[in-house]
C-alpha cells in the first residue's frame, strides 16, 4: 500500500518520478524499520538505553536523508 | 510601562546575581567540610593541621591523613582528595568539587581513575592513562592525586600558572581569532555574492572546528566561570572563554551579534537542517524572549550560589558536537535538531541563553545611552 499510495500522488500532482528515486525512497524506510528493530531488539536484550540511543541517533539520520529526498526528490521536481 | 518593567528586571537579575553570588562566598566553606565528612564514612573528628592538609579520626578509631589539592580543569579548578591510612596507603580518593559537567565526571570515575588509587602506596601512586573524551578533567584529577600525596609526604612542587596552555590549546586559541577576524572582515564587505559565500564559509569552518573538532562553543557556563571567579585559578582550555570576551567585544564595536549570526556551531547545524526543508522562522512573541531570560537569570544564579558553572551549563552542545550528557539531554537535542526540519533555529529562538545574555547587553547599552545626563549634555 505505501509503494501504491507514493506512486498514485505523484500521478496526481503530475510528477514524474524517476524509478530509482522511488527505490531510493523506499530503501530509506527500510532501513528506518531495521533501526527500529534493532533498537528494539535491543530494548528486548535488556539494554534499554542502547535501544533507544540506536533508535535516536540513527533513526534522526534518517529522517534527515528523507527530508533531502523529499526536497531533492519530490518538490524539486515540482518547479 | 514595559519600559520600566525592563529597566527593573534588567536591575534586578544584577541584584540577584549579586546576592548569589555573597550566598556562595558563605556557603562554600562549609560545604568542602561536608563533602570530606561524606566521602570517609563514620567520620567523627575533622582537624586542619595546614592549608589543604586534615587530620581525621572515625568512630572506630581509624587515624587518617586528608589531602586536598585543585587543578585547573576543563571547566575550572577541579579539587580532588586523597584520604591515607596509618601505614601510608591509600584508603579513599575522591572528587571534591568540579565545574566540569557531570558526564564528563561521570566517564572519568567509570574509568576507574579514582579506584586505580586505593590500595597503593603513597610513595607509589600508580600511573594511570587519561579518558579519551575527557582528556582534560581526567588529567585534572590524576595530577591533583599526584600533589594530593605530595603535599603530604611533605615534598614541594610547582604550582600551574594561571595561563599556560599546551600546543593544542594554542591552535584552538588562534583558530577561534581567526574565526572572530573573518567575521569582522565580513561585515565591512559590501552585501553580494563574495559575502554571501564568505558567510556560508565561515558558518561551515566554525562548525567543523569550534564545534565538532575543538567542542568549545561558548555557552552560559563560561559567563558563570567568569562570573564567580574560578577562572582566577586557572582554566585547562581558555578556547572557550576566548570565545566569550571576542563574541562581546565585536559585539560592542560593531553593535551586531555577529557570534550568533555567522559563528555558533550550533546555530549553523540548526540552519543548515532549515534549509533542506527551506522553513520559516517563528513568528517572534514576547514571552518567547522572557523564557530564555528567565530560565538565563536562574541558571546563572544557581552557579553563582553553588559555585559550579556546569549547573549552567543546559545547552546541548556537548552532546551535538561530543556525544557527551545525560539521557535528558540526549532527547532535548534530538528534539531540537527534528525540530530544526520545521522550524528555523528554534532553539535560538526558544531557549539559548547566548541570545539573552545579547539582548542583556543591546538594552543596557540603549538605556545608557539615552541616560537623561547624557541627553542634556548632547541637546
Amino acid at each position: 500500500p505505501l509503494y501504491l499510495g507514493l506512486r498514485q500522488w505523484a500521478r496526481e500532482k503530475n510528477q514524474d518520478i524517476p524509478w530509482w528515486q522511488v527505490a531510493m525512497m523506499y530503501g530509506c524506510f527500510v532501513s528506518f524499520c531495521l533501526v527500529v528493530a534493532g533498537g528494539m531488539t535491543l530494548a528486548g536484550e535488556y539494554e534499554t538505553r542502547a535501544g533507544l540511543y540506536f533508535i535516536g541517533f540513527l533513526g534522526t539520520a534518517h529522517v534527515v536523508v528523507a527530508a533531502l529526498m523529499g526536497r531533492f526528490f519530490v518538490f524539486q521536481t515540482r518547479k | 510601562m514595559v519600559e520600566k518593567l525592563k529597566k527593573l528586571f534588567a536591575l534586578g537579575s544584577i541584584l540577584i546575581l549579586g546576592l548569589a553570588w555573597l550566598g556562595g562566598q558563605s556557603r562554600s566553606h562549609q560545604a568542602l567540610e561536608s563533602r570530606i565528612g561524606e566521602m570517609i564514612p563514620g567520620l567523627e573528628s575533622l582537624e586542619k593541621v595546614e592549608t589543604g592538609i586534615y587530620r581525621g579520626q572515625t568512630r572506630d578509631g581509624l587515624e587518617c591523613t586528608i589531602a586536598l589539592a585543585t587543578r585547573p580543569s576543563y571547566g575550572g579548578p577541579l579539587t580532588v582528595a586523597l584520604v591515607v591510612g596509618p601505614d601510608s596507603r591509600v584508603v579513599q580518593a575522591g572528587i571534591l568539587g568540579s565545574t566540569d559537567t557531570r558526564s564528563f565526571l561521570q566517564r572519568v570515575v567509570d574509568h576507574g581513575i579514582l579506584d586505580a588509587h586505593v590500595g597503593a602506596a603513597l610513595d607509589g601512586l600508580p600511573r594511570v592513562d587519561g579518558v579519551s573524551g575527557a582528556t582534560l578533567s581526567s588529567d585534572a584529577v590524576i595530577q591533583g592525586l599526584a600533589r594530593a600525596g605530595e603535599s603530604i609526604l611533605g615534598r614541594p612542587s610547582v604550582e600551574p600558572s594561571l595561563f599556560s596552555p599546551s600546543k593544542s590549546e594554542w591552535v584552538k586559541l588562534g583558530g577561534t581569532l581567526v574565526l572572530f577576524a573573518w567575521a569582522l572582515v565580513l561585515v565591512r564587505l559590501k552585501p553580494g555574492p563574495g559575502r554571501r559565500w564568505g558567510r556560508r564559509l565561515l558558518s561551515l569552518a566554525s562548525l567543523v572546528t569550534l564545534g565538532f573538532l575543538w567542542g568549545s562553543p561558548f555557552s552560559l557556563s563560561s559567563l558563570g566561570l567568569i562570573l564567580s571567579g574560578m577562572w582566577q585559578r586557572g582554566l585547562a582550555s581558555w578556547a572557550a572563554v576566548l570565545c566569550m570576551a571576542l563574541a562581546v567585544v565585536l559585539f560592542l564595536v560593531t553593535r551586531k551579534n555577529l557570534y550568533c549570526a555567522h559563528i555558533c556551531p550550533f546555530g549553523t547545524l540548526q540552519a543548515g537542517l532549515g534549509k533542506i526543508t527551506r522553513c520559516p522562522a517563528p513568528g517572534s512573541k514576547s514571552w518567547m524572549a522572557w523564557v530564555a531570560r528567565g530560565t538565563t537569570l536562574a541558571a546563572l544564579a544557581a552557579a553563582l550560589y553553588y559555585r559550579d558553572p556546569s549547573l549552567a551549563s543546559y545547552e546541548p552542545f556537548a552532546m551535538a558536537f561530543s556525544f557527551i550528557g545525560s539521557p535528558w539531554m540526549y532527547g532535548l537535542t534530538l528534539g531540537i535538531l527534528l525540530a530544526s526540519l520545521l522550524v528555523h533555529r528554534p532553539w535560538c529562538k526558544l531557549f539559548c541563553p547566548v541570545n539573552a545574555i545579547f539582548d542583556y547587553l543591546r538594552f543596557m547599552r540603549r538605556w545608557l545611552k539615552n541616560f537623561p545626563g547624557k541627553r542634556r549634555n548632547h541637546g
